[in-house]
């Protein structure tokens, strides 16, 4: 399969007390069309920030080289409530990202929001509400929503679930499945929980301090770690998982 | 007679026209050393019911009704004065954002030692021997910087710790959790419930653990309480509701639970 | 309980802000006396049936200058509170969304003003101009600018940084688009109260540089320019001063109480 992106000696630097310090240290991976690649790892290790610079949201201190092979990659973000802007009803932000390249006209643009609520999920009455007054699951259905409007071929989800309840976490687990099935879209899912990427992803990069650690099939990773730090984070998880 | 007994707790909350029940008839009970799981989604009145168990609902608008027996007193009537005395000295708390819950202009020692300064007389030295011992008793592995180090220098799991020495000072009998794992990784939630055992084991302690994550309360809990809307759905040993859950709301908690990817069969 | 509290504050607030509009407005169209028109024979004579505030010191109806000097004391606040928040939210906008050594020389700049009072500062420009309504109208509106540009800065700068933002340039969608659709409707609330809050200062520096003798100039009445005139008779006639005072208190508390009442 062809790649969709590919980042080639990435690093991303701040200064910290007049010191150099690498948040995103020489990270090199591939992702492929169509392929739900894991990334792990605890906080502060850099995977946000990793994201962040993939898709040149962070510019302050990036080196390496990131080619994306498809237009346009979308984000979807930890904090749904975050993600949506508070003086907006629901109706305008799935149309924004339609209407900022401009290309379709009003009917087109409300026949294509309604098509996504529809693959989200959700009903049409939602439109006229504002992002506080929904519940954490249909918020983030409405961020995978906005994020999918502008029909790309590579998602970044960023802890999409960590913020949401178990059974919140389940449902928009299964939307996330659905949609990548029937759309066949990349995702770049990054977690810190091994068993939400377990179940969603086929290959899995294991990230610590700003380096990739491990990178490979799921099962080689989780059930025959290399590297020490990996046996350390699959260790915690068995025991914390006793069933 | 059990160490905490709660009857019919229900807590209102009442709007300009409207009143809204949180929490509907609640009962429970805890013995010395028991660790009790309440579980539920968010909105399910698992935090306020902590929350009144630990007297610290006093907003205006809420109204409280049933009994909390803690050792023969009843929470819901006793006098302020009382209900300080044991709020804190027996009954304290972990919350879900140790960020939050530290004062952030003020050393962590200084925060930890609080316990002390408001419900015994001692003098500086002995407390700060108390609280670098605390420290060290959570297993914080240079417990002399982290007296002398700000909230935001230390790393989540090194709060949630001295969160945890900061509630074990005084040697309550009981602990109120509130989701003390949910901010933290993963093996850093393994590493606070491994420390809660612990404390429960070496202490008697008695915990009262809230989350939303069941398969968190498993690896913790002897008995548990699952809560929706307000209303205790199911309670038992944990084994048993694991095991063969008998409410619908239960089970779908339990399929919820993303697949262990360790355990086969 | 709490929301029944403003509610009685937002319905006073506007009761008095509406006796003094109504005055303002019949004030265009009809006074009961001429308020230039000087009368030795009613020199500074007390409330009767017919002049209700009483006469000044050149005889003139204190009621009927009241009604045109709130007029002036109005238009100068407004105008003054315009300014700055124009200004103030342009400036703040660039500043908080671009940062950069711009934000900082802006920035700093605007720390130089913000620490002169805003009535010195104005007076200063009022030197340098030359005195009259005009003046004073933009003196006090550049001595506003800076705790606008301040307020706005602060809020661009936070919201910039939420994932909203973020997920809205990924859209690809120009800064100008951001600024204008997705920043500026999210200050609604912290200017509305600002604005209020602003206003009652701009009035009180109205009051302030006309009794100074800086603002409007005589014979024309305002609000401030009134007080400055019967201080000279404040023993004898306190009435004099004590009407277009309440006045002002009127207008002031009224304003206030209605920020108090929209406030969150």
């Amino acid at each position: 399969m062809a790649d969709i992106l590919e980042v080639k000696n990435l690093s991303v630097k701040f200064k910290k007390d007049k010191k150099d310090f690498y948040a995103v240290k020489d990270v090199s991976f591939t992702v492929k069309e169509g392929e739900i690649l894991g990334l792990a790892g605890e906080s502060g290790c850099g995977k946000s920030t990793l994201s962040r610079a993939i898709l040149d949201i962070q510019k302050k201190g990036v080196e390496g080289y990131v080619k994306h092979y498809a237009k346009r990659p979308q984000m979807v973000f930890q904090d749904p409530a975050g993600s949506l802007n508070p003086a907006k009803k629901i109706g305008f932000i799935l149309e924004e990202p339609i209407k900022v390249k401009g290309h379709f006209d009003k009917e087109e643009r409300k026949r294509r929001v309604l098509d996504m609520l529809k693959k989200v999920e959700l009903s049409e009455e939602i439109l006229d509400r504002y992002p506080h007054e929904l519940s954490g699951g249909q918020r983030q259905r409405i961020c995978i929503a906005a994020a999918l409007m502008q029909e790309p071929r590579f998602l970044i989800a960023d802890e999409p679930v960590s913020a949401l309840d178990v059974t919140v976490q389940s449902q928009i687990l299964k939307l996330l499945k659905k949609l990548h099935a029937e759309l066949g879209i990349a995702i770049l899912f990054i977690s810190h929980d091994l068993r939400v990427i377990y179940d969603l992803c086929e290959r899995v990069m294991v990230m610590k301090d700003g380096k990739i650690v491990e990178m490979g099939n799921k099962e080689d990773v989780y059930f025959n770690p290399k590297d020490d730090y990996t046996k350390s984070l699959m260790n915690a998880a068995k025991t914390k998982y006793v069933k | 007679m059990s160490m905490l007994t709660v009857k019919d707790l229900c807590i209102k909350v009442h709007d300009r026209k409207t009143t809204d029940t949180l929490v509907y008839d609640v009962d429970l009970s805890m013995d010395k050393g028991d660790i009790l799981g309440i579980v539920g989604e968010s909105g399910s009145g698992k935090t306020m019911t902590a929350l009144a168990i630990a007297g610290l609902l006093s907003r205006h608008d809420m109204e409280k009704s049933g009994q909390i027996i803690f050792e023969g007193i009843n929470l819901l009537e006793v006098e302020r004065k009382v209900l300080r005395k044991i709020q804190g000295n027996e009954i304290t708390m972990v919350f879900q954002e140790p960020l939050n819950s530290f004062n952030p202009l003020k050393k962590v020692g200084w925060q930890v030692e609080e316990g002390l300064r408001v419900h015994t007389v001692m003098d500086k030295i002995e407390m700060k021997d108390r609280a670098i011992e605390a420290l060290r008793d959570v297993e914080l592995s240079n417990p002399e910087a982290v007296y002398n180090s700000y909230p935001h220098e230390l790393s989540g799991g090194m709060r949630q710790r001295a969160m945890i020495a900061a509630a074990m000072i005084i040697q309550p009998k009981l602990i109120i959790a509130d989701e003390p794992t949910t901010a933290l990784d993963v093996t850093i939630q393994a590493e606070i419930v491994e420390l809660l055992k612990r404390i429960n084991k070496e202490r008697g302690t008695a915990i009262l653990f809230i989350s939303h994550d069941l398969s968190l309360v498993n690896t913790l809990c002897e008995n548990v309480l699952v809560m929706q809307n307000g209303l205790v759905v199911e309670s038992g040993k944990c084994d048993s509701i694991f095991n063969n859950p008998k409410e619908d709301y239960t089970k779908k908690l339990i399929s919820a639970i993303p697949k262990n990817p360790f355990y086969k069969g | 309980m709490r929301d029944k509290n403003k509610r009685v504050k937002f319905i006073i607030g506007c009761v008095l802000t509406g006796l003094v509009f109504i005055m303002m407005l019949s004030g265009i169209f009809y006074t009961p006396f001429d308020p230039m028109e000087m009368n030795p024979s009613t020199k500074l004579m007390g409330p009767t049936l017919s002049h209700i505030f009483g006469c000044d010191n050149f005889g003139r109806d204190i009621f009927s200058r009241v009604m045109v000097g709130v007029r002036e004391t109005m238009l100068v606040a407004g105008l003054v509170v315009i300014i700055g928040t124009l200004v103030g939210t342009i400036v703040g906008t660039i500043t908080g969304y671009y940062g950069g050594w711009l934000d900082e020389i802006i920035m700093r700049l605007n720390d130089a003003v913000l620490a002169f009072p805003s009535v010195l500062l104005a007076l200063l420009i009022i030197g340098l101009l030359g005195g009259g309504r005009n003046t004073l109208i933009l003196a006090l509106g550049i001595a506003f600018v800076p705790s606008f540009a301040r307020i706005v800065r602060g809020e661009v700068l936070r919201i910039r940084n939420l994932d909203f933002i973020q997920c809205v340039k990924l859209y690809g969608a120009s800064d100008l688009r951001i600024i204008f659709v997705h920043i500026l409707p999210n200050l609604k609330t912290v200017l509305l109260s600002s604005i209020l809050i602003g206003f009652n200062n701009a009035v009180l520096a109205e009051a302030g540089m006309s009794y100074l003798g800086m603002g409007v100039q005589p014979p024309n009445p305002s609000l401030g320019r009134m007080l400055s005139e019967a201080q000279a008779y404040i023993f004898s006639n306190p009435l004099n001063a004590i009407f277009p005072g309440i006045v002002i208190v009127m207008m002031i508390l009224g304003f206030s109480l209605m920020a108090g009442g929209l406030e969150k």
